[in-house]
């Protein structure tokens, strides 16, 4: 049996040096053992011509490399990830904090109509300051660094009224015409205008009701006006068109 | 732009691979015996080691790749077939010769086969006589480098060489006289 192992290990090439010189000396004596060493040699030879060592398959090894090049894009993003992990959230919590300021912010300065009762409330009657008045327009000094140029000579200013709105300077003026009196509220560093009962709305101007009375909302220079007065929705608009701040 | 990045070590291991991937798809086929299981192994193969890539000594990448297809075959694709342990094949047994009894010449038996007739004798030896005849003699690899793929003794890979080779030259002999190349050789 372990001449038999040695003949397959001598026709492989794998046996020692020292059992060679051993078994070639028993093959030179032994025809048995050499008929055995040419059938294993001839096995040999006849396995090497019909399996040839390789199949070629292209198309599997073209699906190896898409299934590699998946691997290799599902480990570069896991190792981006986990790299990255801690700017990643860094960058998404600022992202929420961001967004939490800035809709904050959005919300301070919107003036809503609903509001308009505890707005004017707050505000103390000041004396009309002198208003330049030239043919065609009257200017209005006193509300903080603006002035206030109506570019209707027919309206004047019956009152005023200033103070704090939620810290910000707003004025109230008490105005007529011809038609009657209106009034105006201006808050300063406003710039949206909510109208809760909306009827009409243009690029500048928007029309609607409090409690029942008509008015005009529209943003000037960092200020949100709400005019309102017994009026149509188109007089106030004109009225409103008439109004303008200088800074 | 930041998954498209060259990848050196990608490309150096595709380069490789090519170079002996039939010979890994061919071993796959002849140890499967299937070509759907041959080609499942392969991609596994592939995967594997790809993985493991940087860890390859850079000596002989063909018998590394061998190493990682055998071993995936043997602890993965014989259990899921259930061949498990040869009990019918005990591997102490004693070696039978590879010659014939009847003293069929080699010449004679060996000569009148065609390949898909010496593939089908191979795929009749018990699976790993096959795996150890088919490292030997189809991929000359040494009996050290097959040990150390089947994670076997060298004693027990020359025993698998010996005995599968015996077993094969048996199946060859008798497809040989089933077919008739035998008997009209000794007529002749």
């Amino acid at each position: 049996m372990r001449e038999f192992l040695d003949l397959h290990a001598y026709a492989d090439g794998q046996l020692a040096a020292e059992d060679r010189a051993a078994l070639e000396m028993a093959l030179k004596e032994n025809p048995e053992l050499r008929r055995e060493l040419d059938s294993i040699l001839a096995l040999k030879g006849s396995l090497k011509q019909h399996c040839q060592a390789g199949v070629e398959n292209p198309e599997l090894f073209e699906i190896c490399k898409g299934r590699i090049r998946d691997l290799d894009r599902l480990n570069q993003a896991n190792h981006f990830v986990g790299k990255y992990a801690w700017g990643l959230c860094g960058a998404f919590v600022l992202l929420i904090a961001g967004a939490a300021v800035l809709n904050r912010n959005d919300s301070q300065s919107t003036l809503y109509t609903s509001d308009m009762a505890r707005l004017t409330q707050s505000l103390s009657p000041v004396q009309v300051p002198s208003a330049q008045a030239d043919r065609d327009q009257k200017v209005l000094s006193g509300i903080g660094p603006a002035q206030l140029v109506i570019q209707d000579p027919s309206v004047q200013v019956l009152g005023m009224a200033t103070g704090l709105v939620d810290g910000r300077r707003a004025a109230r003026l008490t105005l007529a015409d011809s038609g009657g009196v209106f009034s105006l509220l201006m808050v300063e560093n406003i710039n949206r205008v909510e109208m809760s009962e909306q009827s009409y709305t243009d690029r500048q101007f928007c029309h609607g009701k409090i409690e029942g009375t008509s008015c005009v909302t529209w943003t000037a220079q960092g200020f949100g006006m709400i005019l309102a007065g017994e009026r149509s929705g188109e007089e106030l608009v004109n009225l409103a068109k008439s109004i303008r701040i200088i800074r | 732009m930041l998954f498209r990045k060259a990848n050196p070590n990608r490309d150096r291991f595709e380069r490789q691979a090519e170079a002996i991937f039939p010979a890994i798809f061919g071993t796959a086929l002849r140890l499967t015996r299937d070509r759907e299981d041959a080609e499942d192994l392969v991609q596994e193969t592939m995967i594997r080691a790809y993985e493991a890539f940087d860890r390859f000594d850079g000596r002989n990448f063909k018998a590394w790749m061998l190493r990682i297809l055998t071993n995936l075959y043997i602890n993965r694709y014989r259990q899921r077939r259930r061949e498990g342990p040869l009990s019918s094949l005990d591997e102490e047994g004693s070696i039978e010769p590879v010659s014939s009894a009847s003293e069929t010449p080699d010449r004679l038996l060996l000569d009148g086969l065609v390949s898909a007739e010496v593939e089908e004798a191979l795929g009749k030896v018990p699976a790993d006589f096959r795996l150890a005849v088919v490292l030997s003699d189809v991929e000359e690899m040494s009996y050290d480098e097959i040990a150390q793929m089947t994670e076997v003794p060298i004693g027990t890979v020359r025993s698998r060489i010996a005995r599968g080779r015996a077993i094969l030259r048996r199946e060859l002999e008798a497809f040989a006289r089933r077919e008739g190349y035998l008997k009209e050789a000794n007529e002749e």
